[in-house]
């Protein structure tokens, strides 16, 4: 999973360079790839080693330690740049508030900045997906041990998203940000790990059956003249093809050797890409380019090596500290 | 005490006074700012440490350094980041601070002071990198940069800057902006001046805010003292229209919080001479138009009045299509309509109708779209866009876009060619072209709406 987590964040940086392909906007697929990612990752997680009710603190510190020290490395490498050799960007635009400052800490703010107008002083700009993720790891342990509550509310998120798809709410807002629209992408991956094991065939079914009935769904909005709304598309296409890849994935993985190092290196810098590659953007100073001119060194190869290398280098300090304990991917 | 004691204690004296000597005369060499390109006339060259020098071809000038010309005197220099700068007859220079180090430009730090006279100044790597501490002082008013080439004329009464490429802020000193500090002021009073806005300056008057002035600098400074240029005064105008503010549903706090000021003179103007342009695409003339747009129902509620809500815009619709959507509005179209586009062909568009928002946290402000451009380019399969959009009394927006269209008449904006983001549809064989905008301001709100152009 480390290679589609890697390529995931990937799609994200190309999304933030402006790359559309067909019109759809890979970094939102990549986000749902990773919503899907994630409630995989934290049911097994959970099954594995916090299961009992007494164990949810010990979850808690676990995706506080994972989550975390990374992005306050990145984060304050942000704050440092801005306040030192940096300038003003789209995301830090403002002299920041004690609640600019507050909201840059909890994280869990970022993701409501279209009511709360944080994206003023955001210092990650992707980490509004990190406050979704961090509210879904919050209600995690809770959702797994009442499963009937869980399909409950995944199926409520559903009507949400419909409605949304369906113009009735802002659909870049309740079908692509806000937890509520997207819990159930969540739960999929949930439940894709707890019938996995359990319910092996029908699992397998059910999974190889989402692109179909995803491309079903995306006939039917195109014929009621839907499909245009943002991110109808991009949602279809990442639960579409991220849950089978997704199921796929976690049954087919690399023998001991130097394959399986790759796959896990490339997890490991996922993160990092994921949120320092609009430090970087900042840095060389591609955040506001008039012309094509100002881009081709984005586009040299280079560029992903630089991220992948400061991930790295992040990654090794965060292990290195000691501090990393997880068990799981941070990205999810 | 013997003999030797007084040599040595003679020696030890002699010693102590060469290395205080020594230490004192170790000053720092002041740093070279740039070079003298081009002198003609009289022109000297003072420093605090050292006599006034006459100005030679070639000779350095240093941070600290006060160049004065006299009648019928010019200066140029080079600087040493490649900036431009130079003096015309009876002006009065001062380098204050030009910290420029090749391998870290963006750690420039650019103070010049312009006492009296008329400067044009073009600026180098250091001051194109560092922004944020390039600092251009007048008597009466703090310059920041936004861009690189323009023009201050100073006299005892005003300060007056026009703009040839890119930008500038201009503030007067008060709270928030003083002459010792680097970077531009962006206080309430300031001001930008861009270079799109080739016929007017910036004029800063002791007591008063700056204000923008449509006209030639250069006329207007050789012109007489009773020839006044006209005045535009952008905020005085705008804030005492209340019908003008109504419509716009702006507040005096907002403007007044307001950084980095955008006053356009020449759309100012058009915000007195000529109404907005019409917000629903059903006020179009006696041509119906096929696209149309409706409102969120979260704007729907905080200002009930202006296009219609979505509902009714696809009950309208027989079929429709959306096309896309942004913060405040979604755009569709009749699900029969053509858009097959044609093959060949540059085309001009006119602005029929426009509506635009902007949102700052969950609320929404309404804008004025003032004026705008379309060009397509059926043959090459792209477009060119550019709209005026007031969002506030004083500060026009402008939206500028270039993009492709496809075969299915759909338009894209290209991100590295835009400053925003733009989509839309062409229909009715090229005859109609609808596009949303979105762009996020200064400030980290955003900009978003609509606009409809005909042919």
């Amino acid at each position: 999973m480390g290679i589609l987590r890697f390529l995931l964040a990937v799609f994200v940086l190309l999304s933030h360079a402006g790359v559309r392909v067909q019109g759809l906007n890979p970094g939102v697929v990549a986000v749902f790839g990773f919503y899907a990612i994630s409630g995989y990752v934290m049911a097994a997680l959970i099954q594995r080693h916090y299961a009992a009710p007494a164990k949810t603190l010990h979850f808690y510190g676990d995706r506080l330690l994972r989550i975390y020290p990374q992005y306050a490395f990145y984060a304050l490498g942000a704050a440092t740049w801005l306040f030192t050799i940096g300038h003003p960007t789209h995301f830090l635009v403002a002299d920041p508030s004690t609640l600019d400052w507050a909201n840059n800490i909890l994280i869990v703010p970022l993701n409501f900045f279209m009511y709360n107008g944080a994206d003023h002083f955001t210092l990650v700009p992707p980490a509004w997906s990190l406050g979704a993720e961090l509210i879904f790891y919050a209600l995690a342990p809770w959702l797994w041990r009442r499963w009937r509550w869980a399909l409950l509310l995944g199926l409520l998120s559903l009507a949400i998203e419909v409605v949304a798809c369906h113009a009735m709410l802002q659909s870049d807002w309740w079908g692509y940000r806000l937890l509520p629209g997207v819990l159930w992408v969540f739960l999929l991956g949930m439940a894709l790990h707890r019938y996995q094991e359990s319910h092996p065939l029908a699992c397998q079914r059910a999974v190889f059956c989402l692109p179909p009935v995803a491309g079903c769904a995306a006939f039917y909005l195109d014929y009621r003249g839907y499909l245009g709304l943002p991110y109808s598309r991009e949602v279809l296409v990442g639960v579409g093809i991220g849950l089978p890849l997704l199921h796929w994935l976690s049954r087919h993985t690399f023998g001991p050797g130097p394959l399986r190092k790759l796959e896990a290196a490339m997890g490991d810098a996922s993160y990092g890409i994921f949120l320092n590659h609009f430090l970087l953007i900042w840095c060389l100073g591609l955040d506001a380019p008039q012309d094509l001119r100002d881009w081709p060194c984005f586009w040299r190869p280079a560029s992903l090596p630089v991220c992948s290398l400061r991930a790295g280098s992040s990654s090794r300090c965060c292990a290195g500290g000691g501090i990393c304990v997880s068990k799981a991917n941070p990205i999810e | 005490m013997n003999f030797s004691f007084i040599l040595r204690s003679i020696a030890l004296c002699l010693l102590t006074a060469v290395t205080t000597l020594h230490a004192a005369g170790s000053v720092p060499a002041p740093l070279v700012a740039g070079y003298i390109t081009f002198v003609d006339g009289s022109v000297s060259i003072a420093n605090a440490d050292q006599p006034a020098r006459h100005a030679h071809l070639g000779d350095p000038v240093h941070v600290g350094d006060r160049i004065q010309t006299q009648t019928q005197s010019y200066i140029h220099l080079r600087m040493v980041d490649n900036a431009f700068v130079a003096l015309r007859p009876g002006s009065e220079l001062t380098i204050s601070t030009y910290d420029y180090d090749k391998d870290q430009p963006q750690a420039s730090r650019i103070r010049l002071d312009l006492q009296q006279g008329t400067s044009r100044a073009v600026s180098g790597k250091g001051g194109q990198a560092a922004k944020h501490q390039y600092r251009f002082n007048t008597p009466l008013a703090a310059i920041g940069l936004r861009g690189t080439d323009y023009t201050v004329v100073v006299d005892t009464e005003k300060t007056r800057v026009s703009v040839a490429q890119g930008g500038v802020i201009v503030s007067p000193y008060g709270a928030g902006c003083s002459s010792v500090d680097l970077g531009p002021c962006l206080t309430p009073l300031a001001r930008e001046l861009t270079a799109n806005m080739p016929n007017a300056f910036i004029e800063v008057t002791p007591n008063q805010a700056p204000r923008v002035i449509s006209g030639s600098l250069a006329q207007a400074t050789s012109s007489s003292p009773t020839s006044t240029p006209t005045r535009v005064d952008a905020a005085v105008v705008a804030v005492d229209d209340p019908a003008k503010r109504a419509a716009l549903q702006l507040s005096i706090d907002r403007t007044e919080t307001s950084a980095a000021v955008v006053v356009a003179a020449a759309e100012v103007n058009k915000v007195l001479a000529t109404p907005d342009v019409a917000p629903s695409s059903l006020a179009v003339g006696q041509r119906s138009a096929l696209a149309q747009w409706g409102r969120w129902s979260a704007l729907m509620q905080q200002i009930p009045t202006g296009s219609p809500g979505l509902s009714a815009v696809f009950a309208q619709l027989p079929d429709f299509q959306i096309v896309g959507a942004n913060d405040s509005v979604v755009l569709a179209y009749p699900g029969n309509a053509s858009t097959s586009v044609p093959d060949q062909g540059r085309v001009q568009f006119s602005l029929v109708a426009a509506e635009a928002y902007v949102k700052d946290g969950n609320q929404f402000t309404a804008a004025g779209v003032k004026s705008g451009q379309l060009t397509i380019d059926f043959g090459l399969n792209n477009f060119s866009t550019q709209l005026a959009v007031l969002t506030s009394p004083n500060h026009v927006e402008t939206v500028q876009a270039q993009g492709t269209v496809d075969a299915y008449g759909r338009m894209q904006s290209t991100p590295a060619l835009s400053n925003s983001n733009v989509g839309g549809i062409v229909l009715n064989k090229g005859q109609e072209a609808t596009y949303l905008f979105d762009k996020t301001l200064s400030l980290g709100s955003t900009l978003s709406g609509a606009a409809q152009w005909f042919r």
